[in-house]
């Protein structure tokens, strides 16, 4: 039975077993790459994507489970140009390889929206399970709070 | 060769290739730039009027200027460092540079990217590349106005004649410049360093826009019409034989299309990388274990012990005249895996012919050969395009994976991509060398060495360890001997590289002779280091981090330096250990002499990263060896640094000399011997071992 979903703010309907991770679906089927594979067990993050706003890991949620919900991945973060959490990502050069990125810019964007002002405990506890092999934590903290304060 | 490949191309190709997609969305078109890995040499099919002076660059009559980097971008900032210099020279508009990555190509000279080189290697001959072509634009006024070169200014991708207040655009002047000469290579000035104008300035990343946005492509990105998803079921130990498959219950896993055997493993393709992954699990591989069933940790131990043995007679020797105290001590390191965040991966187009690959590689012109051996073709035939990668640290200089991904292919009759899971990339790559270190040194009266004897035994690296060995110090007698112990755990090259577990030793040690010396290991190290400009960055980092100051009970500042080629750091580690024994890195103070350095805000960052991955070792540790093979499996077992460990960082940059030097590496060999050294300030505990294990700290407390 094909599975129906919003992706992206658009009516999505995709004939696929009800057991396929999410994740496989976004970048093998849709093509849509950024919601990046590192780990396939719930443990980097990397494929970090909002289900009804919500940041959840892709690779555990079989595509049964978004039936008539909502997913968002980073290539729908914003609806025109970036998103206020993009260009302070690039405004503090966070970004090395660049590959962790988008599941960090997901799963920030989830915090600003129920905690505005986070403080730097929570956003190290809402990011905590999202790795960077890179070490971009300071500037991703920095970006953080400068989209917080509204300076982008 | 490559084809261009667009994100709209591929939802037709795969909806005419009958999938059974549905979907009604649309996708927005992204910024070019995701494309860049996929872009042809800058100088093949530009358009009318177009001046390409050299492989490297490239000025269009619309007054884009793409600039072609042959080293590959792992997060290093290459792209953007590299770029800056060439257009510096050329004195274009920043704002209207693009940068292109190469496909392995020999036209680019070598494209190995390793051990914080590019920069190093490639400065002047791409500062050259930027100052001929823009030799060449001037004349190409000179000739349009009919004036003499000398009389003309450049500023900012324009030429202008002040005499007569004309000015032409670089894009105005491609096709003039384009039927010119080059100018002979002895009359090629580069700029005095009060005239560069980009390098020296902080500059965001090219590459930030497209790694914000999910549009930069990184290996295990690419998508090609038809192409299907491989995984390798693999040996469950280090040298364990294929002994049977269940080939038939792979292919009933809906989605699996072939099971391949091959050397390395069996090969599952299916339509999605999820189908392989199943039909692997469905194929319950049987395995003879082979000679190495047994091997663990205990046991490479005990041949790092024996191994020994031979360097320990090598530096012994008798005590020289005015000894009146001998020092020694052994330091032990694990073996260490990358964990880039992006596991390994190699996409083939294999033809009659020809194929083409798309891979994060940081040596493509090896694994470009690799490849074109294995199929019996030219290496002509082979196209290798190199993405971004996703993180490296050394893991892509191996290329297993690539003549895999070409034979599948091959024998698919399409387009694969063979993926690396998890536990694939921990379990089956590259690990930098386990080594043990032991140390001695015979002091004066005063308590200053008379000698220095370093004996080491570990992997393939103990026969190079001539590279990092040399302790910046003036010691009479500096001895060092390495064992190469054989392991059946394949060894590579790391973020560092063998600077890694030399500076561990020997900053770890010099420290201890302080300590036996009554000497502040500040102090000492000043007064034997032999290197100005590394003895500028060490008082640059003490005066910074406030060495000397009094500080609260348990808490402590280590110092260490590194010097990493031609760039010299220095790091000043405060921590505070708690009462389980617990470290908290406070602050970490690290002065860098980079020489001329391109980009600050690149080099702070690599600094950050830099400390981030040392730290991982440090607190988290390496990998271990059980029952023949690696014990971790995914990140729950090969734990990485996380948000919130990371302590604060300060950067303070000298300019000591004026060629630029790498800064991808040079600050991760300091930080552990620091922060070991600074617990012992803080607690009196000399640890020599990796990780640390809060509950030794705690209980000998
Ligand atoms: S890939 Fe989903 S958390 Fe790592
Ligand atoms: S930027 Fe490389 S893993 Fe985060």
């Amino acid at each position: 039975m094909p599975i129906t979903f919003t992706l992206n703010g658009e009516a999505a309907r995709l004939d696929v077993a009800p057991d396929v991770p999410l994740l496989w679906v976004l970048r093998d089927v849709l093509g849509l790459t950024g919601t990046r594979f590192g780990c396939g067990a719930g443990l980097c993050g990397a494929c970090t994507v909002h289900l009804d706003g919500a940041a959840i890991r892709a690779c555990l949620t079989p595509i049964a489970s978004v039936e008539g919900r909502s997913v968002t991945t980073i290539e729908g973060l914003a609806r025109e140009g970036l998103h206020p959490l993009q260009r302070a990502w690039i405004a503090e050069d966070v970004s090395q390889c660049g590959y962790c990125q988008p599941g960090q810019i997901m799963a920030a964007t989830a915090l600003l929206a129920t905690t505005p002002q986070p403080s730097d405990a929570e956003i190290a506890a809402a990011l905590a399970g999202n790795l960077c092999r890179c070490g971009t934590y300071l500037r991703i903290r920095r970006a953080v709070r400068r989209a917080a304060a509204g300076e982008v | 060769m490559a084809p261009r490949f667009s994100r709209r191309l591929f939802l037709k190709a795969g909806l005419a290739a009958g999938s059974s997609l549905l979907v009604s969305c649309t996708l927005a078109a992204r910024p070019q730039s995701g494309e860049l890995p996929l872009a042809p040499p800058t100088n093949e099919h530009p358009p009318p009027g177009a001046f390409g002076p050299s492989v490297w660059l490239r000025v269009d009559p619309d007054e884009q200027v793409t600039i072609t980097i042959a080293k590959s971008e792992m997060g290093q900032g290459v792209h953007t460092a590299l770029a800056m210099l060439l257009a510096d020279e050329l004195d274009a508009d920043w704002a209207q540079v693009r940068v292109v990555q190469a496909p392995a190509d020999g036209r680019y000279g070598n494209q190995y990217t390793v051990g914080s080189t590019s920069v190093e290697e490639t400065h002047t001959l791409l500062r050259s590349a930027g100052a001929a072509a823009r030799m060449m634009l001037v004349a190409a006024t000179a000739q349009v106005f009919g004036v003499d070169a000398p009389s003309l200014r450049v500023e900012r991708g324009t030429v202008s004649d002040p005499a007569s207040g004309r000015r032409l655009s670089y894009g105005q002047l491609a096709p003039t410049a384009a039927t010119l000469d080059p100018p002979a290579p002895e009359a090629v000035q580069l700029k005095p360093r009060e005239a560069l104008r980009l390098v020296g300035t902080p500059v965001p990343r090219v590459d930030a826009p497209a790694k914000v946005d999910g549009s930069a492509r990184f290996g295990i990105d690419i998508q090609l019409p038809g192409m299907r998803y491989a995984v390798l079921a693999r040996p469950t130990s280090f040298g364990a034989r294929l002994t049977g498959y269940d080939e038939a219950a792979a292919l009933a896993v809906p989605g699996v299309r072939l099971v391949l055997p091959l050397d390395a493993g069996v090969a599952v393709v299916g339509d999605t990388t999820w189908a392989a992954i199943k039909g692997r699990a469905a194929l319950a591989p049987t395995w003879e274990p082979g000679p190495h069933a047994s091997l663990d940790s205990a046991t490479i131990e005990a041949q790092l012990e024996a191994g020994l043995a031979g360097p320990l007679a090598r530096v012994a020797g008798d005590a020289p005249a005015g000894t009146v105290r001998r020092i020694e001590a052994t330091y032990r390191l694990p073996f260490r895996a990358h964990s880039a965040i992006e596991p390994t991966s190699y996409t083939a187009d294999v033809g009659a012919g020809s194929a083409t690959i798309w891979a994060p590689a940081q040596d493509p012109q090896a694994a470009r050969l690799l490849i074109a051996e294995a199929l019996g073709m030219a290496p002509e035939s082979v196209g290798f395009n190199v993405t971004f990668l996703g993180g490296a640290f050394g893991r892509r200089l191996k290329h297993d994976g690539a003549v895999e991904a070409a034979l599948i292919s091959r024998a698919a009759g399409a387009p694969v991509k063979l993926v690396y899971t998890r536990d694939d990339e921990l379990r089956h790559s590259f690990y930098h060398p386990a080594s043990l270190h032991h140390l001695s040194a015979e002091l004066d009266s005063a308590g200053l060495p008379l000698s220095w004897r370093h004996a080491l035994a570990a992997g393939f690296t103990a026969g190079d360890f001539q590279i990092g060995d040399r302790p910046p110090y003036r010691i009479p007698i500096r001895l060092t001997a390495g064992a190469l112990v054989e392991s059946p755990v394949p060894q590579g090259w790391w973020r560092g590289v063998d600077f890694v577990q030399m500076v561990f030793a020997t900053e770890c040690f010099i420290d201890e002779i302080a300590a036996a010396s009554g000497r502040d290991p500040l102090e000492l190290r000043r007064a034997l280091c032999d290197d100005d400009r590394l003895l500028a960055v060490l008082n640059l980092a003490a005066e910074r981090a406030g060495w000397g100051e009094p500080l609260p009970s348990r808490m402590g500042r280590g110092v260490a330096l590194c010097l990493y080629n031609q760039t010299r750091v220095a790091q000043v580690v405060q921590v505070r250990v708690d009462a389980t024994g617990t470290p908290h890195v406070e602050r970490v103070t690290v002065a860098v002499d980079c020489g001329l350095p391109i980009n600050p805000l690149g080099i702070t960052a690599q600094v950050e990263g830099s400390i981030a991955f040392a730290l991982t070792t440090a607190l988290k540790g390496g990998v271990t060896v059980a029952k023949g093979r690696i014990a971790e499996a995914n990140f729950d077992g090969a734990q990485l640094l996380r948000h919130g460990e990371m302590p604060p960082v300060e950067v303070h940059l000298i300019e000591g000399g004026p060629a630029p030097s790498g800064m991808g590496e040079p600050a991760v060999p300091p930080l552990a011997p620091a922060l070991l050294n600074a617990i012992f300030a803080a607690t009196g505990r000399r640890l020599r071992s990796l990780p640390i294990i809060p509950a030794e700290l705690a209980k000998r407390a």
